[in-house]
């Protein structure tokens, strides 16, 4: 995969996937523009036979360290601007929380699919209720919603041992 | 074989028939770990919000980031990767109303002046969206000690970290100091108010001591009266992104907002008062938003030369 294709293909999810744990655009966005960077000044990423894995973990890495960072920081700041400064906990963010990844997964799909995926997590609409308000048919939300568990079922497989871990199962 | 996942997906959400409760039943005793995890992980997709990441936009941050990578150990990017961002720094040159040098010293200064909504980006990797009319301009390269731009006119900047290196906008009254956040910046001769989307921006008076840190939501307005803090206008930035709230808005107010994003397109000629909005609108058809506003205060409105003429029935 061409270095920006892989960056393309893999930008919204890691962005998303920030996001989650730092709760914050302009660092989420910074977090993953230097995973690119290094991915980039390392000159590897031709040899990325799992570039999932490889993003995941070096973003992970860098949104928990920025975190702390920022907290030893606060302390500092406040002394600057005697002013109160709202930050993310860091303890905030589990270990354990498989939500940054489920949003990966779903920043992922297809843009169809995923937007009828995540519409149906909506006040619980039926099939028919998405239809109906998407004007489409119910044969089409069906099959949509299909592909999205069969993509999530191979991501699953993927990543079956991280995510069985982090679920307990 | 796809006839599983519509099964499975039916009976997580409690619309399967007969057939399918035995296929996913069948599924669950055979693969109880994969079911338990997918069940989950379905369930928890009500947890999910996607923000939506303009790609390109990044794409073109991270190149001029590479560029000014000092350290790049493998600098093989292909030369029309170059002549791309070439290409566009000579559209948008081309595009302003002319380029000038704000000041003469300190080495070479670029300026742009746009006719129309631009982008810029900065030599930091920083991007900076100029409204109508607006200038900035900016040194070739910025130094070791502090990223400097000058403003005219009103433009959001998205600025990239850089704690060694603050970043400062003066205006005609105001220096405006960050870090790395995003906010609005809004220049005339007379006034400059600055609203903050994310971060913590400092703004001070040219002259005169005063001073104002700002967060999220905080807007500063510098004018004759000094220097005061107030909350952000709740569409302070919808002029470039198209997303408008109103809570109980005049109308009169709230399609003076609407005309900073879609080009003074809606003339409203009733002078009825008393008409309040509540709405949400994201990048819409113009034609919705007027039918809903003219809908909702018991106006009419008629097209006319591109334009949306409002009135009394």
């Amino acid at each position: 995969m061409e270095f920006e294709d892989l960056f393309h293909t893999y930008y919204s999810p890691l962005y998303n996937y920030a996001y989650v744990i730092l709760k914050n655009e302009r660092d989420a966005e910074d977090v993953v523009q230097e995973v690119f960077v290094d991915v980039w000044d390392k000159g590897s990423f031709k040899q990325l036979e799992q570039p999932d894995r490889y993003l995941l973990r070096a973003v992970k890495f860098k949104s928990i360290n920025l975190l702390q960072r920022l907290r030893s920081k606060e302390a500092n700041f406040s002394d600057i601007y005697q002013e109160e400064l709202v930050l993310p906990d860091p303890s905030e963010f589990k270990e354990d929380d498989i939500l940054p990844l489920l949003h990966f997964f779903a920043a992922k799909l297809p843009q169809k699919t995923q937007e009828i995926f995540l519409l149906s997590r909506k006040n619980g609409l039926t099939y028919k209720e998405i239809a109906e308000e998407r004007g489409i048919s119910i044969k089409t939300v069906e099959t949509q919603m299909s592909r999205a568990l069969k993509i999530l079922r191979k991501l699953v497989a993927e990543h079956y041992l991280l995510l069985a871990l982090l679920s307990k199962i | 074989m796809d006839d599983i996942h519509e099964a499975l997906v039916h009976f997580f959400s409690g619309e399967a028939d007969d057939l399918q409760i035995k296929k996913a039943i069948k599924f669950k005793k055979k693969n109880p770990e994969e079911y338990a995890l997918l069940s989950k992980l379905w369930d928890r997709r009500k947890e999910i919000s996607i923000v939506d990441r303009d790609s390109h936009l990044a794409w073109e941050r991270l190149l001029s980031r590479i560029e000014t990578n000092k350290s790049i150990k493998n600098p093989v990017i292909p030369i029309f990767r170059y002549w791309r961002q070439l290409a566009a720094a000579v559209v948008l040159i081309a595009s302003t109303i002319g380029w000038y040098n704000f000041i003469g010293n300190a080495g070479k200064w670029d300026s742009i002046e746009v006719a129309s909504k631009e982008r810029v980006i900065l030599p930091d990797g920083s991007t900076v969206y100029l409204n109508e009319g607006a200038s900035i301009s900016f040194p070739e390269g910025f130094n070791d000690k502090q990223r400097e731009v000058k403003l005219r006119g009103e433009a959001f900047f998205n600025v990239v970290k850089d704690e060694s290196r603050p970043f400062t906008i003066s205006t005609s009254s105001t220096k405006v100091k960050v870090l790395g956040t995003s906010f609005n910046v809004n220049a005339t001769n007379s006034f400059t108010e600055v609203s903050v989307k994310e971060g913590i921006v400092e703004v001070k008076q040219t002259t005169g001591n005063e001073r104002v840190i700002l967060t999220e939501g905080l807007a500063a307005i510098s004018n004759e009266y000094g220097l005061n803090k107030k909350s952000a206008d709740a569409n302070f930035d919808s002029w470039k992104t198209g997303l408008f709230f109103f809570e109980e808005t005049e109308l009169q107010d709230a399609v003076k907002s609407l005309n900073t994003f879609y080009d003074d397109k809606i003339v409203l000629k009733s002078t009825t008062s008393g008409c309040n909005l509540t709405a949400k609108f994201n990048v819409d058809e113009l034609t919705v938003i007027v039918e809903i506003l003219t809908h909702a205060c018991g106006l009419e409105v008629k097209e006319m030369g591109g334009k949306f003429i409002i009135e009394e029935k």
